[in-house]
């Protein structure tokens, strides 16, 4: 049986090893959200190892709060990805050009002036998923701009819809 | 049952579900995109931890035994959730290969199912 042990624990340690590449490596930080979240499983599976070799139940704690980090982990970094980079719904979804425009003399934008919105990972290549209509109408909030964001928002107003003159800026609070 | 068949079911167990995350692991760093690499990071990663987390089980009392059974539980309920949501960011943010896609099901906008009313959405 120690055998066992110890060949489930190296081949946990080679799959760990095999995530932290993707880690690594992984173009967007999604990749790596998906890769650290696999890690965090591989070392709640190591600890149910360790369980099995002792014979007690003592880890279970921390097998549990293990699977609990990973989860909220993971949910939190992809809705901190996504409150990010998605688009307001009367912008194009996040083609090929994010195209450098001089900024508006708005109101002064709090948070310090990010250099460039994100690079999508591939290029897209085709045109037509840059098509307005498949914007989300339930992200019709501008009070959700982010501040710390303003160039998806602030920087070309000619696709603004008619209704609304002028950059978007962030409404009273509903 | 002898003790030593479980100690065979506890090895089978173990073994298969390390090396169910290898692959896994291995999947994650071949595959193309994001939701490709989902694949792997949810379906083999469930399947290796249920196993290692059934061959654990069988070695421990029944209390602990139960509290794995938990844990594993809890890992099937949450893969798909933390699927979801990474999956749903990539697509609205761009970061997937369209053309590695059979069909786009959302390329003509979100699905109109007619229960959702215009709100103000908190990023649920």
């Amino acid at each position: 049986m120690p055998v066992v042990y110890a060949s489930s624990l190296a081949l946990l340690t080679a799959a760990g090893l095999i995530t932290l590449v993707r880690v690594m490596l992984g173009p967007t930080e999604l990749d790596r959200v998906v890769a650290l979240d696999v890690l965090v499983v591989l070392v709640v599976a190591a600890v149910a190892v360790e369980v099995a070799r002792t014979r007690e139940g003592f880890n279970l704690a921390l097998l549990g709060s293990g699977a609990l980090l990973g989860f909220l982990g993971a949910v939190a970094a992809a809705r901190l990805v996504e409150l990010r980079d998605v688009p307001p719904p009367d912008r194009p979804r996040p083609g090929p050009p994010p195209r450098p425009e001089p900024r508006q003399p708005g109101p002064p934008q709090p948070g310090p002036p990010r250099p460039e919105p994100r690079q999508p990972g591939p290029p897209r290549p085709e045109p037509a998923q840059a098509d307005p209509t498949r914007s989300d109408p339930r992200r019709a909030d501008p009070a959700r701009a982010d501040p710390a964001q303003p160039d998806l928002r602030q920087a070309d107003p000619s696709q603004e819809d008619p209704g609304q003159p002028g950059p978007r800026r962030p409404g009273p609070a509903r | 049952m002898s003790g030593a068949a479980v100690d065979v079911a506890t090895g089978v167990l173990l073994l298969g579900g390390a090396a169910f995350c290898v692959l896994g692991a291995w999947g994650l760093v071949r595959f193309p995109d994001v939701p490709a690499r989902l694949h792997a990071a949810t379906k083999p990663q469930t399947i290796g931890l249920l196993a290692i987390l059934a061959g654990a089980a069988l070695q421990v009392d029944l209390q602990f035994a139960c509290g794995l059974a938990l844990v594993g539980l809890f890992q099937l309920v949450t893969a798909p959730v933390i699927a979801q949501r990474i999956s749903r960011t990539a697509y609205r943010t761009g970061r997937l290969r369209h053309d590695l896609l059979l069909t786009d099901e959302l390329a003509d906008g979100p699905p109109d199912t007619g229960d959702e009313p215009r709100r103000v959405d908190r990023g649920v």
